[in-house]
């Protein structure tokens, strides 16, 4: 049986590593490049969005569901003339996931650097 | 060699820099950039014959050495300047929201359109102020510092601090932004 003094106990003080706050629902290209459009743009149409991230319609469409799901998205479907079209908001909670995603993205580029740096 | 892990979504410097690219993409598909610059030439051409054939209001004369001082108010001028400006404002966002929408794309348009009805009610306050209460250095010139403010409060002043108003929110919204 070992001494559990050998065991180095886990840094409680120390901070987490910014991977293991990732939302796995918003750390993902397509996803990510959905919430920064809806946020730059207020609501964003569902045919801008398959162009600028070049997907199929059903691709979209599933990646568009995880987050409507989560409560990042709300999809409202209306006519515009004949046409059919589906309009993308991003929620508040979209919003504040979006800001955790770029704060952690830059957290793990900066220590990346000072890892690079040392 | 680093011990860090690599995420599951990819490089996060390729992540970010995608992030940057598709909001620069999108602020590009939303500007409308010749419908203001559209606006201001109507609005100021415009206001030529209103100048020409606007009536003025003179009131308070009184003899000088070299003939008379009057209290002048360009009425016609002024009324022209608040309309003006106010539907410039309107035409400019329902541009960009349907110039937007077209694209596929919202726009936020509220914060632009009430820096512009906000110029336009102080210009009118201060004007309606100095009418009621009466200029307290007439018939002399006011100080540099008065004349100042009151030529910043003035129409085309109004303009001028309703774009920088706009820029500092154009400057917000950009920090704001993924970078």
């Amino acid at each position: 049986m070992t001494d559990p003094v050998d065991t180095p106990a886990p840094d409680e003080t120390a901070p987490a590593h910014p991977v293991t706050g990732l939302d796995d629902v918003v750390h993902q290209r397509v996803r990510l490049g959905i919430l920064t459009i809806a946020h730059e743009a207020r609501r964003v149409e569902f045919v801008y969005l398959r162009t600028q991230l070049e997907l199929t319609g059903g691709n979209l469409s599933q990646h568009l569901g995880v987050l409507e799901a989560a409560g990042l998205v709300q999809v409202e479907k209306g006519y515009a003339g004949r046409r059919g079209r589906t309009w993308i908001t991003l929620t508040a909670a979209g919003d504040a996931a979006l800001a955790a995603e770029i704060a952690r993205l830059k957290q793990l580029i900066a220590r990346v650097e000072t890892a690079n740096g040392q | 060699m680093t011990s860090e892990a690599v995420p599951a979504g990819g490089d996060p410097r390729r992540l970010l820099a995608d992030a940057r690219d598709l909001a620069r993409r999108v602020r590009l598909a939303q500007r409308v950039t010749w419908l203001p610059l559209l606006m201001l030439a109507l609005v100021t051409f415009g206001a030529i014959p209103v100048y020409r054939f606007g009536h003025e209001v003179l009131s308070d004369c009184q003899a000088a050495s070299d003939g008379q001082v009057c209290r002048v108010w360009l009425r016609d001028a002024q009324f022209y300047w608040w309309t003006a400006l106010m539907l410039a404002y309107v035409v400019i966002a329902a541009g960009y929201l349907r110039v937007a929408r077209a694209r596929g794309l919202g726009t936020r348009v509220l914060p632009y359109v009430l820096t512009g009805v906000a110029f336009v009610v102080l210009s009118a306050g201060v004007t309606a102020a100095l009418l009621i209460l009466g200029d307290p250095y007439y018939p002399n010139v006011p100080p540099a510092s008065v004349q100042f403010l009151l030529r910043l409060l003035d129409p085309a002043g109004a303009i001028g601090l309703a774009l920088l108003g706009s820029a500092g929110f154009a400057l917000a919204q950009r920090l704001r932004r993924p970078r």
